[in-house]
């Protein structure tokens, strides 16, 4: 009989029935003046879902709705990660919500309404529910990327982000579609059923294969599918920028491995050229590119476009070590990125004014704590010793280099270098020249001040001592 | 015989597809739409999903098309330039990426592999799909209620007026 053990989807109930009391007591209680209710229950609600994951922590495999839902380790680690991105996007929100004027009855509700996208996309085993998942993560997405309707700019980015998502969900829907076809089964791991022929042997599945790639290629950013990227995290509100940079890359690259590690193992010797070809140009376009912007959020786009990059490297060395080290990678990722997104959402300043590189100069005098917190994000971004993003990649290019892809670990070296030099153009800025027109005294909130704080010192902890969280990973790097 | 009505229903869905995109008048779209919606139901009769084909003629080219076509009459829409946001670079790649795609599929359709996936839930019965929905699909199902809600909460996000200036070509978004 099916098994409906309801409460692996806990963090998500939680999470549901946060966003409906919002929705539902919000506006009765907004006319009694009541400030802070939706905020607190989103807290709540994210604290919950944090806490029901730690919970999970070392708990046996288990799978519920008929082997539609897979709760393992991975999963487990997911939906840590994903509400740890929650509530950081949410502490770096309030701020700006309250500076620029927002509404944010919705926008908290469309927040909680992303992460829990994220979630079911990690948990989900076979293809329909992973695609609703990304649905769900999407569609709050193409309205936050828009949330301020009055300025041209976030329009024309969530209007470009709406329309290329649809295209790229639409690829993935017929993948989908084409896989069920030629199989009859949509589950992660047995997409190749033990026939024992090689799973992408026959064209139609191996045109579905392919489809499924490039729409999960489109939201992980990678680079013959980048085009939006830079335009839309530089158009939509900082907070949702680091949540799209975060959250969805995050949600994407961990189906990939599902995928790739999992359903379509066995052709690996098929996709693994492609993935190669697909690995080298999305490091090299991300940080050529990144060297020219002078914008911060379109340089961290591409920069991110670049991490995109070091990941599907990680999906190339393949492997228990190898998967270990992506999601190694995925934590340091999210939590520089976070780190530096918030920061770059307390210094632009009412209107989103501040954005250029050339905004960060003398930053070191006027805000000395927080050019000191930018450096070190920067730094572990460029992959520097003694930061996450160094053991991150160091992790990666070893897999990778015991998986015999030397050319890629060569090609991935060089990226880094290249990349050294727009991270260390910004901290140049910020600590050797002298201000650039006056500029507003930048006040932190306590509660951003907070998360900068955590996300400093677990950058720096897993740079000094990776090993613990390394081997919790392992566990979750076995994939079924 | 099938086959002939196949491919007519199949060419019908694919040509208003094609009009409801090209069309500057949005009635006129919507209006392809509903032939679109037609063929598919068509192709639906063909494999035996009578109930899918009713459901298809009866919600989305019936109830849901009237709404759309309210909701445009009473926006009165002119058949305007809508502000281009793709250069036409990129609408060549895309045009490109169609074409490409559909010579795929039709050379795969000349090598065409066996259906081993064909679900007994298309016999036409209205129970077997509720079967379907509520046992095995009962996660995308309730998930799906989810994405309905947030799709609500979105159009109301966008649809709202409160920007301070807002402009005309704004509030068509």
């Amino acid at each position: 009989m099916t098994n409906w053990n309801v409460s692996l989807l806990a963090p998500e109930i939680v999470l549901s029935v946060c966003a409906l009391l919002i929705m539902l007591l919000d506006p009765p209680l907004r006319r009694k003046r009541l400030a802070g209710f939706s905020e607190s229950v989103a807290l709540v609600g994210f604290l919950g879902a944090l806490f029901l994951g730690l919970m999970r922590i070392g708990l046996p495999v288990d799978s519920s709705f008929g082997g539609f839902l897979i709760a393992d380790a991975l999963s487990t680690y997911l939906h840590i990660l994903f509400a740890v991105i929650g509530l950081s996007v949410l502490i770096m929100s309030i701020p700006w919500l309250r500076r620029d004027g927002v509404r944010q009855t919705e926008f908290l509700v469309l927040l909680i309404f992303a992460v829990i996208g994220m979630m079911i996309m990690s948990c989900s085993a076979e293809m329909v529910t992973m695609f609703i998942g990304l649905e769900l993560l999407s569609l709050p997405l193409y309205v936050l990327a828009g949330y301020l309707r009055n300025r041209e700019r976030t329009i024309e980015a969530s209007l470009k982000y709406f329309l290329l998502g649809a295209f790229a969900s639409a690829l993935l829907l017929m993948g989908i579609a084409l896989q069920w076809g030629t199989y009859g089964t949509l589950h992660l791991s047995s997409v190749a059923p033990g026939s024992g022929a090689a799973p992408l042997s026959l064209p139609l599945a191996a045109a579905g294969f392919w489809l499924v790639v490039v729409g999960l290629g489109f939201k992980v950013s990678a680079v013959p599918f980048h085009f939006w990227t830079a335009d839309v995290y530089e158009g939509s509100p900082t907070p949702v920028t680091a949540l799209m940079s975060t959250g969805t890359k995050a949600a994407a690259m961990a189906v990939l491995l599902r995928l790739m590690s999992a359903g379509f193992a066995p052709a690996a010797i098929e996709w693994m050229p492609v993935l190669w070809w697909l690995a080298v140009l999305t490091m090299s376009v991300g940080n050529l590119m990144a060297l020219v912007q002078a914008n911060i959020k379109r340089m961290l786009a591409f920069s991110g476009i670049a991490h995109a990059g070091y990941l599907l490297l990680a999906i190339c060395a393949g492997g228990t070590a190898g998967n270990a080290a992506l999601l190694f990678y995925l934590a340091g990722y999210t939590v520089m990125n976070l780190g530096a997104f918030a920061i770059v959402g307390l210094l632009e300043g009412k209107g989103e004014r501040f954005q250029s590189i050339y905004d960060y100069s003398g930053l070191a005098k006027r805000n000395p704590w927080l050019a000191a917190m930018m450096t070190i994000f920067l730094l572990s971004l460029a992959g520097i010793p003694a930061t996450v993003g160094f053991m991150g990649k160091f992790f990666i290019f070893t897999e990778t280099l015991k998986a015999g892809h030397i050319g890629l670990v060569v090609i991935a070296l060089l990226n880094s270098l290249v990349s050294v030099y727009y991270y260390l153009r910004v901290i140049y800025l910020m600590y050797m020249k002298d201000e650039w027109g006056e500029k507003p005294v930048c006040r932190v909130p306590a509660s951003v001040g907070i998360l900068l704080a955590f996300t400093t010192l677990v950058t720096l902890w897993l740079g000094v001592a990776p090993n613990r969280l390394l081997d919790a990973l392992m566990a979750a790097a076995r994939i079924f | 015989m099938e086959t002939v009505l196949f491919y007519l229903f199949a060419a019908l869905t694919l040509a208003s597809g094609l009009m409801v995109i090209t069309r500057r008048n949005p009635v006129a779209s919507a209006l392809y739409l509903v032939l679109c919606f037609f063929g598919l139901a068509g192709i639906y009769v063909l494999m035996d999903a009578y109930f899918l084909a009713a459901i298809q003629i009866a919600v989305y080219a019936g109830a849901i098309m009237v709404l759309f076509l309210f909701v445009i009459m009473l926006l009165r829409l002119e058949p305007t330039e809508l502000p281009s946001f793709m250069n036409s670079w990129s609408k060549r790649l895309y045009v490109a990426v169609t074409l490409v795609l559909g010579g795929v599929f039709l050379g795969l359709d000349l090598m065409r592999t066996v259906n081993t996936g064909a679900d007994s839930a298309l016999t036409g019965e209205a129970g077997a799909i509720a079967d379907r929905l509520f046992n095995r699909y009962l996660l995308p199902f309730e998930v799906t209620a989810l994405l309905l809600l947030v799709a609500i909460v979105g159009a109301v996000v966008m649809a709202r007026r409160e920007s301070p200036k807002p402009t005309a070509s704004m509030e068509e978004v």
